[in-house]
């Protein structure tokens, strides 16, 4: 099936005009797609792109690893993918994250309490929302390491920082996130 | 504002995240994005250079300054290059005492082009001639050829005073005191005055001669003129 896909993907980049993929990059490129395009899209989406632009970053991420294949280091490519979903995202937002409310999410006919989905959904709406009002620095070391669970060397590696300045980051992220989230809690509960 | 505790905002801060981890793009949109870089129909952006090898550059950029700092510094203490004399005919040193002549002798040489003269030293004459096609090189200590030009002036004073002690002690005294004017701290002084007090004892001035003595006698502690001293005092009842 994956022998099929790609080698349809190589007609097709033949037609287009592209450069020849040698069989070990397409392979080591759909791998890496595989195993990290969740955490690409995540980011993207966390650090304040909608689904359908973080659908269109995933892509770009994707793009300039296969031109630095080359270039990634073994055991590094999480942090490296996520470094450049954060510039592209950097480069992207210029449309702003629509502002969802809670008291404007649907809610579900004859239940007492919301379900699961719901509860979730209004969660990552209240977690963008906070994460908008985030200093940027602070955002993107909140979003590596607490959100999507890169370790310390990793961020760190990602954003061309220390790894201490990773560790103060993320503290005066978190207190600030309390801070925030306090405030949204409030709002929400007057 | 809401009045939530500490645990109670990092509970709700864990669920935040918690949710926001647990989301995942559509499947069948994320392998149309594969199979798009794949076939290369996605139309790259120019983003900026992607953060690969960051240590490595950084590595680069301190190994880089490093080296400039050493190459400066062997810049500035390296030592100097070499002054080489341009080619002269000859070079004439000449030292005189008590005089600033010179002699320089020009040996089957057309000219002399350059003359280095030192003033008050001993009579030493030195002539380097190295033939008009052959550069020559002299080199000089200032400092300690002054130093011998200035002992051998205050031998030579006491030469002279020594010479006439015998017989014209009072001309011995006139030098003697022509050298304490011109060397109050000289090298020889304690021979000076061990000279002048033979002449005092020539002229029969027996208690400045005594009185010189006992000032010798007294400050010599090494034991230099003491017993010269005593003799001449012995010899000179």
């Amino acid at each position: 099936m994956l022998a099929f896909f790609l080698t349809a993907a190589a007609d097709a980049r033949a037609r287009a005009g592209a450069p020849e993929l040698s069989a070990e990059d397409r392979q080591r490129l759909t791998a890496l797609f595989v195993a990290h395009h969740e955490v690409v899209w995540r980011v993207l989406r966390r650090t304040g792109l909608d689904a359908a632009r973080a659908d269109d970053g995933v892509q770009q991420v994707f793009m300039v690893a296969l031109n630095r294949l080359g270039d990634l280091t073994q055991g590094k490519e999480r942090a490296f993918l996520c470094a450049t979903a954060v510039i592209v995202a950097r480069k992207w937002k210029t449309a702003p994250l629509r502002e969802v409310m809670p008291d404007e999410l649907p809610e579900v006919e004859g239940s007492s309490r919301p379900d699961d989905e719901t509860e979730t959904r209004r969660n990552r709406e209240r977690l963008d929302r906070i994460l908008k009002l985030l200093d940027e620095n602070l955002r993107v070391v909140f979003v590596l390491q607490e959100v999507e669970g890169l370790s310390k060397s990793e961020t760190a590696e990602a954003l061309g920082i220390p790894q201490g300045t990773v560790a103060t980051r993320l503290r005066r992220a978190r207190i600030a996130f309390d801070q925030l989230l306090r405030d949204d809690l409030g709002r929400a509960d007057p | 504002m809401s009045q939530h505790s500490p645990k109670e905002l990092e509970a709700i801060r864990q669920k935040l995240v918690a949710a926001g981890r647990s989301e995942r793009p559509d499947p069948d949109t994320a392998k149309a994005g594969l199979g798009a870089v794949l076939d290369g129909s996605v139309v790259p952006e120019a983003f900026e250079a992607a953060p690969t090898n960051r240590k490595w550059l950084r590595r680069s950029a301190y190994l880089l300054g490093v080296a400039g700092i050493l190459f400066i510094g062997w810049q500035l203490t390296r030592p100097g290059e070499e002054h080489v004399v341009p080619p002269v005919a000859m070079v004439a040193a000449v030292s005189v005492p008590d005089a600033a002549v010179l002699v320089a002798e020009a040996r089957g040489v057309p000219q002399v082009q350059e003359v280095l003269v030192i003033d008050a030293g001993p009579p030493v004459v030195e002539v380097v001639d190295a033939g008009p096609a052959v550069a020559a090189v002299v080199q000089v200590a200032p400092k300690q050829l002054e130093e011998d030009d200035a002992l051998a002036r205050e031998l030579a004073l006491l030469d002279d005073a020594r010479k006439h002690v015998n017989t014209d002690p009072l001309a011995t005294l006139k030098t003697l005191s022509r050298y304490g004017r011109s060397f109050p701290r000289g090298s020889l002084k304690l021979e000076a005055e061990v000279v002048q007090l033979e002449a005092l004892l020539n002229l029969n001035r027996r208690a400045d001669a005594e009185k010189l003595a006992g000032r010798l006698i007294k400050n010599d502690r090494e034991g230099l003129v003491k017993e010269r001293v005593e003799r001449l005092l012995k010899d000179h009842p």
